[in-house]
This record gives C-alpha cells, sequence and structure tokens, in this order.
C-alpha cells in the first residue's frame, strides 16, 4: 500500500533533484561562459591597445630611420602585455582567439611595412576554471546536506498528517467490529481535527441509534410475554386434562384474544420499523373532509366519531394522517370517552385539526412521558383494550413527517385535546 | 391449603388459580397492589403468588407488607435479568417464576417451596400405589417397590395428573424435559415396565391415537 509519507518524500526529492541540478548546472555554467566572455573581450582590448602601439612604434621608427626590429617591437608590444608576441607569418588570418592547454590566445594581424607579422596575447584561465570548480564543489557539498535533509522534513511532514489520519483508520476498524464505544482525540487543528470530530459525531449517533433499537426491542419482548403465557398457560391445562369440555370453549376464546393481541403488537411495531425507515411521506394536497370521513369510518363499528365537515385543504400524505388520527382516536376509547369529537380551525394559512375527547384526561407526570414508545398511562385498562403503547410514538412520527408537532391538552377527569396543524393548501 | 395469586392480568390469573384448583389448591385472586395488601391483612395463606409488575404498586413493596407475616412467596415477573432475580430473592421471596411458564414448572415450585415450610404434601396415593416425593419411595401393598429415576418421575407425572388422557409428547416434555420426536419409543417402554412393576395392566391404560391415561 502506498503511504503518504513515502509520496511526500519521493516527490520532494524528485522534485529538489530536478531542480537542483537544473539550476545549479546552469548557474555555474552560465558563470563560467561570462567569465569566459569577458576574459576574451579583455583579451581583445588588449590586442587591440597592443596592436595600435606597435603600429605607431613602428611608424614612429621609420620616420625617425630606425631599424625597426622585431626584438624592439617585441618589447614595445609586451609593455602592453607581458604575454605579446610578435612572429612573422606567411598568410593572413583574421582576428582569433583560442584556447589551448587552459590558456587564452588571441591573435591578430600586424602590417608593419610591406611584411605580415602576427601579434599575438594570451592569458592563463587558471582563475575562472579554479572558479568554476569551486562553484561545482560548493553546488556538489549543497546537494548532498539539503537532499537528505530535505527528504527528511517531507518524510516527517508526511508522517505527521499520516499519524493522526491511522489513529482514525484504527478507530474506525474498532467501532465497526463492535466496540461502540470508541472515540479519536485529535488535536492537530487542520482538517484531520474537523474530521475527527465528525467521525466522533457519527459515532455518537450511531451508538444512540442502536441503544433506541435495542430498548425497543426490548420492550416489545417484554410485551409479548404475557399474551404468550395466557396462550402457554391455557394450551397446558387443556393437554394436562384440566379443563373440562365446557371450560375448553373458555380457553380457546382466551387463546384466540391473546393471539390477535400478538398479532396488533407485531403490526404496530412494523409500521413503527417501517416508518422510521421510510423517511418520505406522499405530501400532496388532500382535501381533509376525505380524510375525516374516512377516519369516521374505521370507527363506525367501534365507536361514533363525530366530524365537523369542512372545505380545508391541506397539504398532507392521507393515508399516514388516518393512521395519525386512529391513533389518537383508539387513545380516547381506551381512556372511556363517551364523546369524540373532530374539529377544525383555519389560522394563517395552516388548519389547526383537533381532537377532542372526554375521557378521563391525564395528569402532568403523564403528559411528560406520553410519547415514549410502550409508555402507557394506565397499564391494566390499555392492556385490556389490546394497545400496544407504540401508538402516540408513531403518532409523532408521522407528525413530523408533516412537518408539524402534536399538542396535548387535558385535565384528569374532564377529557384530552390533541391539535396538530397541517398546512393549508391553495386551491389550483 | 390457600394460595393467594396476586396478578392483574385476568386471563394469567385465571390459568393459575385453574392449574392450582386441579391439583387441589385453593385459590384466591387479587388484581391489583391495594386489593392485595387488604387480603393479606385479613387473611392467612400457605402461599402467595406474586406479580412484581402490578400498576400502581411495587411487586417489591408489597414483599415488604408481607415479610412480616411471614408467609412463603414466589414471585412472579417477565424481567428474566439476574439482577431482578437476585433483589426479589434478598427481599424474602422463595423462588422465582420468570413468565411465560408453563404448568409443571409452576406446580413444581409451588410444592417445592410448601415442602420446604413443611406444607406440602409429600405423598401421593393413587391406584393403590403410594409415592412419597421426599423420599422418592414407592409403596405398594406394604411393598417397597425399586424404580429407576425416570420410572418415579413419570409416576408422580402420572399421579398428579390421574384421570386425564395425556399425549406421549406431552409426556415426554414433562419427564424427560426433552424435545419428542416422533421415531422414540422412550414413553412407551417406561410405561410397560411400569404396567410391570406395579401390575397397573388394567389401570394404566393406553388411550388410542393420544397416549395413556392413568385411571385412579
Amino acid at each position: 500500500m502506498r503511504k503518504i509519507k513515502f509520496r511526500l518524500l519521493k516527490r520532494s526529492v524528485i522534485v529538489f533533484a530536478c531542480l537542483m541540478a537544473v539550476f545549479g548546472s546552469s548557474l555555474i555554467s552560465i558563470s563560467f561562459k561570462r567569465s569566459y566572455m569577458a576574459e576574451c573581450s579583455h583579451a581583445f582590448s588588449t590586442l587591440s591597445a597592443c596592436a595600435s602601439g606597435v603600429q605607431s612604434a613602428y611608424a614612429s621608427f621609420v620616420l625617425r630611420g630606425a631599424d625597426a626590429e622585431i626584438n624592439k617591437l617585441n618589447e614595445i608590444a609586451r609593455q602592453y602585455d607581458l604575454s605579446a608576441k610578435i612572429f612573422e607569418t606567411d598568410f593572413e588570418k583574421s582576428a582569433v582567439s583560442y584556447v589551448r592547454e587552459g590558456t587564452l590566445h588571441a591573435e591578430t594581424d600586424l602590417h608593419l611595412g610591406n611584411a605580415l607579422y602576427r601579434l599575438s596575447v594570451s592569458n592563463p584561465l587558471s582563475d575562472i576554471y579554479q572558479m568554476r570548480d569551486i562553484m561545482t564543489y560548493i553546488y556538489k557539498a549543497a546537494y548532498l546536506i539539503f537532499l537528505p535533509l530535505t527528504a527528511a522534513i517531507m518524510y516527517i511532514s508526511g508522517r505527521s498528517i499520516s499519524k493522526p489520519i491511522e489513529i482514525l483508520t484504527q478507530t474506525a476498524r474498532a467501532h465497526a467490529e463492535g466496540n461502540r464505544a470508541v472515540r479519536t482525540e485529535i488535536n492537530t487543528n487542520d482538517e484531520i481535527e474537523t474530521l475527527s470530530t465528525a467521525f466522533n459525531r457519527m459515532a455518537n449517533q450511531v451508538e444512540g441509534e442502536i441503544r433506541r433499537r435495542e430498548e425497543l426491542i426490548g420492550d416489545l419482548t417484554h410485551e409479548m410475554k404475557t399474551p404468550l403465557q395466557a396462550i402457554i398457560g391455557e394450551t397446558d391445562l387443556i393437554l394436562l386434562g384440566k379443563r373440562t369440555d365446557e371450560e375448553k370453549f373458555g380457553s380457546l376464546e382466551t387463546i384466540h384474544h391473546q393471539a390477535q393481541r400478538l398479532d396488533r403488537l407485531s403490526k404496530r411495531m412494523m409500521e413503527w420499523i417501517n416508518l422510521k425507515d421510510n423517511e418520505s411521506a406522499r405530501i400532496t394536497a388532500c382535501a381533509l373532509n376525505r380524510i375525516l370521513e374516512n377516519t369516521q369510518n374505521l370507527f363506525s363499528a367501534k365507536h361514533p366519531i363525530i366530524i365537523e365537515e369542512t372545505d380545508a385543504l391541506v397539504y398532507a400524505d392521507g393515508l399516514l394522517m388516518e393512521t395519525l388520527l386512529s391513533n389518537l382516536i383508539d387513545n380516547a376509547i381506551n381512556a372511556e370517552a363517551k364523546t369524540i369529537r373532530l374539529f377544525v380551525e383555519k389560522e394563517n394559512g395552516f388548519v389547526v385539526l383537533s381532537v377532542q375527547d372526554d375521557g378521563c384526561g391525564m395528569d402532568e407526570e403523564t403528559l411528560l412521558h406520553i410519547e415514549e414508545p410502550f409508555y402507557r398511562a394506565d397499564k391494566a385498562r390499555s392492556r385490556a383494550h389490546g394497545g400496544a403503547g407504540l401508538g402516540l410514538s408513531l403518532a409523532r412520527r408521522i407528525a413530523r413527517l408533516h412537518d408539524a408537532h402534536l399538542y396535548y391538552e387535558s385535565e384528569k377527569g374532564k377529557g384530552t385535546r390533541v391539535t396538530i396543524a397541517l398546512k393549508e393548501a391553495q386551491n389550483d | 391449603m390457600k394460595i393467594l395469586i396476586v396478578e392483574d392480568e385476568k386471563a394469567i390469573s385465571d390459568f393459575i388459580r385453574a392449574g392450582l384448583e386441579s391439583e387441589g389448591y385453593a385459590c384466591e385472586q387479587a388484581f391489583d397492589g391495594l386489593s392485595a395488601c387488604d387480603k393479606i391483612d385479613e387473611n392467612i395463606y400457605d402461599l402467595v403468588l406474586l406479580d412484581v409488575m402490578l400498576p400502581g404498586a411495587n411487586g417489591f413493596e408489597i414483599m415488604e407488607y408481607i415479610r412480616p407475616k411471614e408467609f412463603p412467596v414466589i414471585f412472579i415477573t417477565a424481567k428474566a435479568q439476574v439482577s431482578d432475580r437476585v433483589k426479589g430473592l434478598k427481599l424474602g421471596a422463595d423462588d422465582y417464576l420468570v413468565k411465560p411458564f408453563d404448568l409443571t414448572e409452576l406446580i413444581t415450585r409451588v410444592e417445592v417451596v410448601l415442602r420446604r415450610y413443611k406444607k406440602g404434601k409429600a405423598e401421593i396415593t393413587k391406584a393403590g400405589v403410594t409415592i412419597n416425593l421426599d423420599k422418592r419411595t414407592c409403596v405398594k401393598d406394604g411393598l417397597e417397590i425399586p424404580l429407576t429415576v425416570k420410572e418415579f418421575d413419570l409416576v408422580a407425572f402420572f399421579m398428579k395428573n390421574a384421570n386425564a388422557a395425556l399425549f406421549r409428547e406431552t409426556i415426554y416434555e414433562r419427564v424427560w424435559q426433552g424435545e419428542y420426536s416422533y421415531d422414540t419409543r422412550t414413553v412407551d417402554l417406561h410405561v410397560m415396565r411400569l404396567r410391570k412393576k406395579l401390575s397397573w395392566e388394567g389401570t394404566l391404560v393406553t388411550v388410542n391415537r393420544i397416549g395413556y391415561k392413568l385411571n385412579a
């Protein structure tokens, strides 16, 4: 597997090496060339100065009628440059410069009278060669020092980035393997710390979610035990021959009733779980009246529901709203209400729907817990009616899917009113 | 023998009552904490079966109430955790029943607790045979008849459920406490041996398509 620190190392080394190579060698070479050029032009200027000096000396010799001897001319030339030399030549050549054995020579033709001579000056270039050597040496030293230094720094930097990432990876793995309590503590004050914080938050969410599910399943199992006990009990009595034929009929009724209770429990559980996973409701413009009428029909056999006709249009998922209302009405029935009323008020673009009953009501303590899954205000009675305790928790979820809340007003002995505010839909 | 059943679920309370009455115990029922305490005040019971989770009252609190009376108590609960059981036992309960339980378990535990308090009937006599549940002896016509462990359990089971036609599965599950498989002849073999040892050929009868019945 590739590692950050090695990638960083490799890249930085390559970049450094290339840059240094290119930069260093070009610098040295350019510098050397310029020095060389300087020497050349210096040589040429010395050469031309010397040449004109010799020419004028020759001219003055001739004028004085003195003998223009080569040696004398050489001495004059040497006054201009110690390396100057004049010698005879046969053919013309232009002014040239060349390097031989580390020495720069510059030559030019010299016309003295009718004769052709050549003047040359030379200059050992040892200085600039030495300069170049020193520069090369410094360059190599710098290379040898800074390359490993850069490599080391880059490696360490890479590691300082990858270390917290490795910690995070290990923590994530531990979490995935079931150790839900692990969290990371990274304080690098950069993006990785942000990532680590996000991870911790996610782990908290997961832990919370798992705990809620486990509690729910625990509660469910608990709720199942009672009907199961009744079923096992009755069947046991029959199998052991302890029920007369008449009693057997009663036993069967009990078994049937309790089995239905288990069925209701399981259905409610499925509704609850499905709703949890199925985050979306199909919200459309609905005629609220239709929803109210459907709900009324649902309960026609169980309990009469009074509804007020309304022309309100709301944004809602019709089926979910019917489920919500059913749950609220079930609770009202459990509270031994005689009258259950559904009515509507309009307010500021909202349609406020209320379910009012004159049942036994709830005290403040109960109101606090009312929407917890499996919470029941009066265990004995609601169990007798087959309630599972999930109704209001479900209702709350449905309300949330509609961007709304359920409001409870209740007084013990007087009754309860539950309201929800839905958005009014425009007529189009 | 009077037993008080404190349980708020009527179906379960009735089932327990039916089961215990068939064993010859007299039962009274209380459906909530208050009436339970009233009854405890007014009467004497040989045993109290107490549901830990009652509406409006804590089973453990009622336990505190019973303690001075020194009635034996068996807790009934749906909570199976060790912590709850320990709490109950520490509070003075004599035993613990976890829902859902079957009749055999209920009756057995009741018997064990009663025997501990010297109230239980240690002996059962049916069809000319007397067995002693404490000593695990079997006597017929004054003669002690040696029985194996399972044979004794089987006799006790038949005696406790006398005159009832019992399914082979039921017999197997209660006495051998395992899952019945249809190719096993264990029950039949043991019945054969019992018939021989106790001369019960005409008493321990085969019931067609069902199993066996002890006529007593």
